[in-house]
């Protein structure tokens, strides 16, 4: 084997692949080689004899007290998780409390605000007896909303205006003159059998439940 | 263990009088025994601490390195395989380790000026025996950091081309790239010459 053998044979060498006949004959080579020997031997030694590595003085005992930590905590993790479920237990009870409680509170503040002292529902009649006497504490501003809303009309009913012949009046067709510019007019060369315009009694079909003697016929 | 001047690739795997074999010792974490946890860090420390600190090259980072290892292991005890070595599962957790930290802090500079620094350091005290620690480290942090990584496990560690391809997440023919590179920019280095790719000197001798 000559030094152009080594050089070729070296990275397979140096990756293990080579036979150990191979092996020797590179070793008794560079044994007497004095050229291939500096270029290789360098090499060849860091490669094959790492230096050896001091480890710390104490690292052994610090992973050991840290597996023992970790342990630790993992043993406790329970007990913990135990105790938090039992404070989120308590928690949704207090939620739900609370949640009912608003309701509560809602739907009174509701009814003390309706309005119902105003006036009797209907088909309730006047008792004989003396009507208990209730308290209530109110606010200036209460007071004032409920003298704003006295103050209000009472609601109308279209049905009852209509019913006693009063026609509001954005039912009556108005007058074709004083009629608003509509900018949706039909071409002029279109003819319509109805006109709508001339026709009240077409706009009245809107109210189809009304009977015929209310519409002016 | 300290001091001495075995390879860290030969160390005890379990032979018969040299105390309770890793499996046995394995077996024992399992159910809890602290005495069997003691025995398997001492036993592996060196190794799995030669793996951190030649590929980082910075001692601080090679304990945290260290530590984490054995608390994963530790923690996944159960998915050991028996069937295969606990030295190198223990080894390839470091290494992924070692690997995922080069990843995150990048190409770094000051990784040279340490791990020169530290051997330095360290050069004087119990290896005094042992020629040249501080010239392998200044070599090997010359080189880049994926061929260091390959070139320690391969060389220094004897792990298999098909286990470092899995810890630097490469393949097979990439790990063998990052060895020849790897040696290559070693020789030239420890030379002063350049190397053509063919390996022939192109400087003259």
């Amino acid at each position: 084997m000559d030094c152009g053998d080594v050089n070729r044979l070296m990275e397979p060498y140096l990756d293990r692949q080579l036979n150990a006949l191979s092996i020797e004959q590179i070793k008794a080579h560079l044994t007497s080689c004095e050229a291939c020997r500096r270029r290789w031997g360098g090499l060849i030694e860091l490669l094959a004899n790492p230096a050896p590595v001091a480890v710390p003085e104490g690292l052994a005992e610090r992973i050991l007290v840290a597996w023992e930590t970790r342990q630790a905590e993992r043993a406790d993790s329970p007990r913990r998780v135990a105790a938090s479920a039992a404070w989120a237990r308590r928690f949704r009870l207090v939620h739900y409390a609370g949640a009912i409680a608003a309701c509560v509170l809602f739907f009174v503040t509701g009814w003390l605000f309706s309005g119902w002292w105003r006036q009797p529902a209907a088909g309730v009649t006047e008792g004989t007896g003396t009507a208990p006497t209730i308290t209530v504490m109110v606010s200036p501003w209460v007071l004032s909303s409920m003298a704003q809303a006295a103050a209000m009309p009472a609601p109308v009913n279209p049905a009852v205006m209509l019913a006693s012949g009063v026609v509001p009046e954005m039912m009556v067709p108005a007058p074709a003159e004083s009629r608003p510019v509509r900018y949706f007019e039909r071409p002029s060369g279109v003819s319509t059998t109805q006109p709508a315009e001339t026709d009240p009694a077409r706009n009245l079909q809107l109210l189809p439940m009304l009977p015929p003697r209310y519409l002016g016929a | 263990m300290r001091g001495t001047a075995v390879r860290d690739g030969q160390h005890n795997l379990g032979e018969p009088g040299a105390g309770p074999s890793d499996q046995e010792l394995v077996d024992a974490a399992r159910k809890g025994d602290r005495g069997a946890y003691a025995t398997l860090v001492n036993r592996h420390l060196r190794s799995v601490y030669s793996v951190a600190l030649r590929v980082l090259g910075q001692p601080a980072e090679a304990e945290d390195v260290s530590q984490d290892t054995f608390l994963r292991a530790f923690e996944r005890l159960d998915l050991f395989d028996d069937s295969r070595s606990f030295r190198n599962w223990l080894l390839k957790i470091a290494s992924n380790l070692a690997i995922n930290r080069i990843r995150s802090r990048g190409r770094e500079r000051r990784l040279q000026l340490k791990l020169v620094e530290c051997d330095e350091r360290g050069g004087g005290g119990e290896a005094d025996d042992v020629p040249g620690p501080s010239e392998w480290a200044h070599w090997l942090a010359q080189i880049d950091d994926m061929q260091r990584a390959a070139i320690v496990l391969f060389h220094f560690h004897e792990m298999p081309y098909t286990e470092i391809a899995e810890v630097l997440q490469v393949p097979v023919n990439t790990v063998r790239t990052y060895l020849y590179r790897g040696r290559k920019r070693l020789r030239e280095l420890m030379t002063g010459e350049s190397v053509s790719e063919n390996g022939a000197w192109t400087a003259a001798m």
